[in-house]
């Protein structure tokens, strides 16, 4: 069977249009000016892909990165810093550090990656 | 069966009461349709669509939000449906009622908590706990709960598997529990419908969450334990899609003769006509189908001459309590993690009246992949968190606490000015925590505070709710022998219109503490076998036209 038609199927995840307007290339070079701000860059880094994905499908998330990146002018200027982003910031900072611990790499330094493949395992 | 416009029982909702009536009606033989405003999900819907915990985008959703409390992680999964389709509007700052569109409703969320209410608890109703006891029996064999027989008065035993062993979490409670010395303090193996039996098909795999919808469909629900065994029946028709509007009645208004219903595959309006119908479709939305029935005759809505419909409505107070065991700091994990909530804690505290009641919840000890734990760890530096992070990982243990609700006449559900996205008339909720409430959760956190520090609790994090997030909605069409007093009587019929039953959280006239839904179920499968018999003697039938019927 198949979700109702006159609904949002179930599941389906909403791509905020605030970042309407860029290419991949470009929404990944904004969040990798944002990762570069965070603690824990080093580690968040190599997950730019991702991050960039559910950035976008976040609503707080995608609108935040919209809002600074207007205050920030930054597709012309190609540059972030943490005075400018303002009352995003706590957000934008929270969610990268919500990807650090829920990361593979944290994961599996506290023994629980894979998930869902060592659970029962006594 | 092929999509038929007659049928001897016409069951709307396919959760807890819906799905437990359709499997012994068909069983029975009985022409049966199930109408269900939602669709099936897919198969792989909680393993790869919506799996539990970080399994997919690191546990971040389109409406994740930070900062965020905790303790409301649980309701903003993703199936709950919005104020535009649900029975409510949902404005914020109100009663927050929540329901799942879908085949099974919110048994695809059921943590799975099966307790019997006790023969205290059913003081109050038209039936007692020895008419129930057979019918609890025969559910727990149905659905399968673990569990282990303790012999307390208050907590009826049933039939159960063998649960998860606990954890060291578990035996911590367990004994801070035992060092209270008090004889109705109790901390037991938690009683689940969950497959515990490793080996077999849909068995529990140690998600540590049940929640979120299990991955292996090894907690009950309708669509993977009973719908396969009638769904090849040539008497039985789910017909998903199904928005059920009103109902409607013959010309003296005496029975039903129509479920009407809205196809959301093409927005058309269709009938249904059915000998006997059953509303199986939760505490708030059953009130809006009769409010909605509302004709000539019975301009407040059907079943309410007595402006009962509605009223009543209760949900568990809780209180929960969130914090890290010293004593486990460090610790690595070496044990099954299990279904998360191993433990059922139950007590019973004083107010300040001089009267006492009881209360009964849970313990929780699972993976905290999701990192909500970070929002205790706001002020620490980077580094730091990144050490107690992996310190502490293995020590957090969650109390949730419940009380029994109480029947305040003006928390109602009322007709609504609000329409849906199918332009149905909605209902609307008014609610108030009742200042015993208030008392009750004051007391309950005392509790748990009390035993959480006896198992070296750190810092404690506590919250306190009734405003809907109990999600065990009851009282909106309650049982009671006196029409002035309910809106169904002990056979779960209506009061006025000979073959409308009413089967859900709605007739549950006094909510006691205990978790509601193996009541729901066992009052569905006690009306199924009255059902049987009122149809096998003919007596249903006895006014419903079906000449013109194949």
């Amino acid at each position: 069977m198949t979700a109702a038609r006159a609904e949002k199927p179930v599941g389906a995840s909403e791509h905020t249009d605030l970042m309407r307007g860029h290419d991949q290339g470009q929404a990944e070079a904004l969040v990798s000016a944002f990762i570069g701000l965070s603690p824990y860059r080093k580690a968040i880094a190599p997950l730019l892909g991702d991050i960039t994905r559910i950035a976008l499908a976040n609503r707080q998330v995608g609108e935040a990165l919209a809002t600074v990146e207007r205050r920030a002018d930054f597709r012309r200027t190609g540059r972030l810093d943490l005075a400018g982003l303002g009352n995003e910031k706590a957000v934008i900072l929270a969610f990268l550090e919500h990807i650090r611990f829920a990361s593979p790499d944290f994961l599996r330094s506290v023994g629980e990656w894979p998930l869902g493949e060592i659970r029962g395992r006594v | 069966m092929a999509e038929s416009d007659f049928c001897d029982v016409a069951v709307v909702g396919t959760g807890a009461g819906g799905g437990i009536l359709a499997y012994k009606l068909a069983r029975a033989g009985l022409r049966v349709v199930s109408l269900e405003h939602g669709e099936m999900l897919p198969e792989d819907q909680f393993r790869t669509v919506m799996p539990p915990g970080a399994g997919r985008d690191f546990g971040i959703g389109p409406d994740t939000a930070w900062p965020s409390d905790p303790h409301d992680s649980l309701f903003t999964h993703p199936l709950f449906a919005d104020g535009n389709v649900g029975s409510t509007a949902r404005p914020p700052g109100g009663f927050r009622h929540f329901q799942v569109l879908a085949v099974n409703g919110l048994q695809n969320l059921w943590n799975g908590v099966s307790v019997r209410f006790s023969a205290q608890d059913f003081e109050t109703w038209p039936v007692s706990y020895r008419d129930m006891a057979p019918h609890y029996d025969a559910v727990e064999r149905l659905i399968a709960v673990c569990g282990t027989a303790e012999g307390i008065a208050e907590l009826p035993d049933g039939i159960y598997l063998p649960p998860k062993p606990l954890r060291p979490a578990d035996r911590l409670i367990v004994n801070a529990v035992k060092s209270l010395g008090e004889p109705d303090s109790h901390a037991i193996p938690n009683r689940k419908a969950i497959n515990t039996k490793a080996g077999t098909a849909r068995a529990c795999i140690s998600t540590g969450m049940c929640t979120s919808g299990c991955p292996v469909g090894a907690v009950y629900k309708f669509s993977t334990r009973l719908l396969p065994e009638i769904a090849g029946l040539p008497n039985y028709e789910l017909r998903t899609g199904a928005k059920v509007v009103r109902l409607i009645r013959d010309g003296d208004g005496s029975r039903i003769t129509e479920v009407e219903y809205i196809d959301l595959r093409d927005g058309g309006r269709r009938r249904l006509r059915a000998r006997t119908v059953v509303l199986a479709a939760g505490a708030v939305e059953t009130p809006r189908i009769l409010f909605n029935s509302a004709d000539e005759a019975d301009p407040s809505g059907l079943c309410n001459r007595q402006d009962r419909v509605g009223a009543g409505l209760q949900d568990n107070p809780k209180v929960v309590l969130s914090t890290s065991l010293l004593r486990l700091w460090g610790k690595r994990r070496d044990y099954d993690i299990g279904y998360g909530d191993l433990l059922i804690l139950m007590s019973q505290a004083g107010l300040p009246d001089g009267s006492s009641f009881r209360f009964i919840g849970h313990a929780i000890h699972g993976i905290p992949d999701v990192p909500h734990y970070l929002a205790g760890m706001r002020q620490l530096p980077s580094f730091l968190k990144e050490r107690l992070a992996r310190l502490m990982f293995h020590s957090y243990v969650t109390l949730g606490l419940f009380c029994r609700g109480d029947a305040t006449p003006t928390n109602r559900v009322r007709r609504g000015r609000s329409l849906d996205v199918y332009g149905v008339p909605q209902v609307e909720v008014d609610f108030t925590i009742p200042a015993s409430s208030h008392l009750m959760m004051d007391a309950m956190a005392a509790w748990g505070r009390r035993v959480l520090r006896r198992a070296s609790a750190t810092s404690i994090y506590a919250t306190r709710d009734n405003s809907g997030t109990g999600i065990h909605y009851a009282g909106t069409t309650a049982m009671a022998d006196d029409p002035r007093h309910g809106v169904v009587d002990a056979d779960l019929r209506s009061h006025g219109i000979d073959n409308l039953y009413i089967c859900d959280g709605g007739v549950i006239p006094d909510l006691p503490d205990k978790h509601l839904t193996l009541s729901i179920m066992a009052l569905a499968h006690r009306l199924a076998e009255h059902l049987v018999t009122e149809q096998h003697s003919g007596r249903a039938g006895a006014k419903v036209r079906t000449s013109s019927v194949a």
